[in-house]
């Protein structure tokens, strides 16, 4: 089981480099391959072009069978769907999960996720959701994916 | 090392779609990706109702097709389980038997026919008294007998479920099939009206 997630992230690490080095900057801050870090800025032409954001991913042993653990670490973008504590409500992080999925995709999801907003705005909730999120990472929540909830 | 990468290259179209390595034990699912049996099944105990990680058609495990690869040596996990056989088919007389009745447009027919001929030929014997007496009872076992030589085949052929279908049956069989029944049908309705008329014509001459 060990080796089938080293080996799969050392793929992911793989195609990050070679297909998106102009996107997506990967480091892995304590040499550890199951705790990376993926820098990337906003997209010409959206909001939030020429911002700065670092997503941090988690892999647990299971991966890719059990989704990474994915935040937005530092200052998070002002979205619809990403709450200040860097949480992130996209459905393929959660129940949509697939094992096809990579690091990668998730993260050209998040980016498409940004690209496609017409406006900055909070979650309607997140004054309270990030006091409820203490302490907690974001898998232990049921994610709800209706806009008004999310 | 240099040829591992060469390889990497070679055999990415054969990759399985989770480990994005070589698949081995390859498998293949009813949607048509290909996955390592032990990676597919390890997704497998985790996601209910069971997708393709690729393309999110929902399937059942046992339904992908096995794919039987020159090092052919199965799992040393214990585990995890084999993989599912294939389904096959033999060529046996079963299939034979299926095109003879092919062949035979009314074999169903033919059954009823030798089941309910011995009952018309009973209405000749004189079951009642006098000249009335005879006709009316020639009439109704003639009748049962009628009855039962058009309408036997029907009721056999759902009991005995006949046409033994194949596992995948195509549609053009089935379409043949219906359609037999179906002139079978019209034979059978056509002989009834026409025995009806008779037997109203010999009626109306033993009534005077």
């Amino acid at each position: 089981m060990q080796s089938r997630m080293a080996k799969r992230l050392q793929k992911d690490l793989e195609q990050m480099q070679k297909s998106y080095a102009d996107q997506f900057n990967v480091r892995m801050p304590n040499n550890d391959i199951k705790h990376w870090i993926v820098a990337f800025e906003g997209a010409k032409g959206t909001l939030y072009q020429g911002e700065k954001f670092e997503l941090q991913f988690k892999f647990s042993n299971e991966y890719p069978i059990e989704s990474p653990e994915v935040i937005f670490i530092g200052k998070p973008p002002e979205h619809e769907h990403i709450y200040s504590n860097g949480f992130i409500c996209l459905s393929i992080l959660f129940d949509e999960w697939s094992a096809a999925l990579t690091v990668s995709s998730v993260c050209l999801s998040i980016q498409s996720m940004l690209s496609s907003a017409t406006k900055k705005m909070k979650p309607p909730n997140d004054a309270e959701f990030v006091k409820r999120a203490a302490g907690r990472g974001p898998k232990s929540f049921l994610w709800s994916y209706h806009d008004e909830k999310c | 090392m240099n040829s591992q990468k060469q390889d990497d290259e070679k055999y990415k179209k054969f990759q399985c779609k989770i480990c994005l390595d070589l698949a081995t034990e390859p498998v293949i699912t009813p949607c048509g990706h290909l996955y390592c049996w032990q990676c597919l099944y390890t997704w497998a105990q985790k996601k209910n109702p069971l997708q393709c990680p690729y393309c999110s058609n929902v399937f059942e495990l046992d339904k992908v097709t096995t794919i039987f690869t020159g090092d052919s040596k199965e799992s040393k996990q214990s585990e995890i389980p084999k993989r599912p056989t294939n389904p096959r088919q033999e060529q046996n007389n079963s299939s034979q038997q299926q095109q003879q009745q092919q062949n035979q447009p009314f074999g169903n027919f033919q059954f009823g026919f030798g089941f309910g001929m011995p009952f018309m030929m009973m209405s000749n014997f004189n079951l009642g008294q006098g000249q009335q007496g005879n006709a009316r009872s020639f009439m109704i076992i003639f009748f049962i007998g009628f009855f039962m030589m058009n309408f036997l085949p029907f009721i056999t052929s759902f009991i005995q479920e006949i046409p033994q279908q194949p596992q995948r049956p195509s549609r053009r069989h089935q379409e043949i099939y219906e359609d037999d029944y179906l002139t079978n049908f019209g034979i059978s309705l056509a002989i009834i009206l026409g025995f009806a008329g008779l037997n109203y014509l010999a009626n109306k001459i033993l009534n005077k």
